[in-house]
């Protein structure tokens, strides 16, 4: 392979060679000329959407599976929509909500409950070793894929970027296959950047600020298991952002624990859910102190929070954790969630 | 603001984090241009391009990099435009062969932008930075001599020598074709 020694610079890691800034002589049309090829980017990339299915598969996937797979905890009723929010004590009071809410929208929708099975948590070490699974193959690809709905289910990779320092990077494609015709002649490709880190105190450092984990209380509070967190961010062949998510694994001690994960998909909606008091050893909302309101409920040492918007679901599956401590948690936790156009 | 918010609120599509960046760093996105293209008229436009590069691809982008970051894209712009004008650079080149890549092709990549990076590193200081404003920044041994107030005998004297040393460290790494003799 041949090539010169100006091409061999292309790929120049660096120090940049030390240069004096030199003003711009109009900065301002500068400005206006870089926001004006910024629009109208954004509107040669509108109208396209990841499909509803999707989005949801991957939040779901993200906030409910990897807890509730494991747990056992799905194995009633499954909803077209699903949202943790709403606390119910009859099956009639959650029929009555229902047929409110659709007389508000217009539009009538399944709707259903979870039901715990009443499983105890999973032990430590198993949510220690689930955890590790990223990154334990983070250079072999064995556990890229899975995450982002049934219809990508070409993901190729991964390509390690750094496997050196406190947090690790690699890339993953996918491919939208999709049943159509046409979504067969024209895949939607994606692209999913992945991180993990020693602690997730590193890992906040690539995080995009979507979610503020109040990271310094958090590692005075618990022990964070080395390499037992995961971070990813997807975008479309466009660049934009399609959705992003995180699980971070904290430790108590005697075999506790509690497992924060978060999805956020923009530009989607999801519909809500009911939750039934009497499934429950102890079920609650609560308002943290940053703002956010969660829905919190425990059953034999299971305890499960959620937090959810139309467009995203924050949730806490904790091992013998406590209301209290779930609590706490919550209350060090920032959620920035960009405004509706 | 900070360089960590900017990037964060970047990648959720926030314009005012992109043109906090943009007055924060256009200065030494332009100063890169100016290096390669000189007083060149089409600075601005290059400039824009640069920071939509920034806005497109702030996922990509690491907090406490961008300056790097803008910097390899602003050269890459302005080299890139330079061809356009002039398809032959006049830079002093050798021609190396490197080494194919192997299956592992991205991690061979990365050992190779390593070893470059050692190599150019190992440099002495005024070689270095010779070296970086020849070959990085495509300026001519006229410039550079001007610049720096040298002969340009002297100028082409210690490039020869940065790039042997180059070659050097290149083949050591393996990176260089076996065959080849320079």
């Amino acid at each position: 392979m041949k090539s010169n020694i100006s091409d061999l610079m292309d790929r120049w890691p660096g120090p940049v060679p030390p240069l004096e800034d030199q003003p711009v002589a109009d900065l301002d049309a500068l400005r206006a000329r870089t926001l004006e090829k910024v629009r109208a980017q954004g509107k040669r990339t509108k109208g396209r959407r990841v499909p509803r299915a999707v989005v949801l598969a991957a939040v779901l996937a993200a906030c409910v599976v990897l807890a509730g797979a494991a747990t056992g905890q799905l194995q009633a009723v499954l909803t077209r929509d699903w949202r943790h929010d709403t606390l119910v004590s009859s099956p009639e009071e959650a029929a009555a909500d229902a047929a409110r809410r659709a007389e508000e929208t217009g539009e009538n929708m399944a709707y259903g409950w979870i039901n715990p099975n009443g499983d105890p948590p999973v032990p430590l070490e198993e949510m220690v070793e689930k955890a590790r699974a990223k990154s334990a193959s983070w250079d072999t690809g064995d556990c890229i894929g899975g995450t982002f709905g049934p219809l990508i289910n070409q993901w190729t990779g991964p390509e390690v970027t750094d496997q050196t320092g406190a947090v690790w990077s690699r890339t993953i494609h996918g491919v939208e296959q999709g049943h159509s015709p046409l979504s067969a002649l024209f895949p939607r490709k994606y692209t999913k950047y992945e991180y993990t880190a020693r602690t997730p105190a590193d890992l906040d450092t690539v995080l995009s600020g979507l979610v503020t984990p109040d990271t310094d209380w958090l590692t005075e509070t618990f022990t964070a298991p080395d390499w037992a967190n995961f971070y990813y961010r997807i975008y479309d062949s466009r660049q934009v952002l399609r959705g992003e998510v995180c699980h971070l694994l904290y430790t108590l001690p005697e075999g506790r624990y509690v497992q924060l994960s978060y999805g956020y998909a923009p530009g989607e909606t999801f519909s809500s859910s009911y939750l039934m008091e009497s499934h429950y050893d102890r079920a609650e909302t609560y308002t943290s102190a940053t703002g956010l309101e969660a829905v919190i409920r425990t059953k034999n040492g299971i305890l499960w929070a959620d937090t959810a918007t139309p467009e995203f679901l924050l949730s806490l599956y904790g091992g013998y954790l406590t209301v209290e401590e779930a609590e706490a948690i919550l209350d060090h936790i920032s959620v920035e969630l960009a405004p509706e156009d | 603001m900070n360089e960590t918010k900017a990037i964060r609120a970047l990648r959720r599509g926030d314009e005012a984090a992109l043109v906090w960046l943009l007055e924060r760093y256009a200065g030494y996105v332009n100063a890169v241009l100016t290096a390669v293209l000189g007083a060149d008229p089409d600075r601005e436009e290059l400039a824009s391009d640069v920071f939509l590069a920034l806005w497109t691809h702030a996922g990509q982008v690491e907090p406490g990099k961008v300056k790097a970051w803008l910097g390899a894209v602003a050269r890459n712009k302005a080299r890139d435009a330079l061809r356009k004008r002039r398809p032959s650079l006049p830079l002093e080149e050798d021609v190396l062969t490197l080494a194919a890549p192997g299956p592992e092709e991205a991690m061979g990549e990365r050992e190779q932008a390593d070893c470059l990076r050692a190599a150019v590193l190992a440099m002495e200081e005024t070689d270095r930075d010779i070296f970086l404003r020849h070959y990085y920044l495509c300026q001519t041994v006229a410039v550079i001599a001007r610049d720096l107030d040298m002969n340009p005998s002297t100028v082409k004297a210690r490039l020869r020598r940065g790039r042997e040393k180059l070659k050097k460290t290149l083949r050591e790494g393996g990176f260089l074709d076996e065959e080849q003799h320079f």
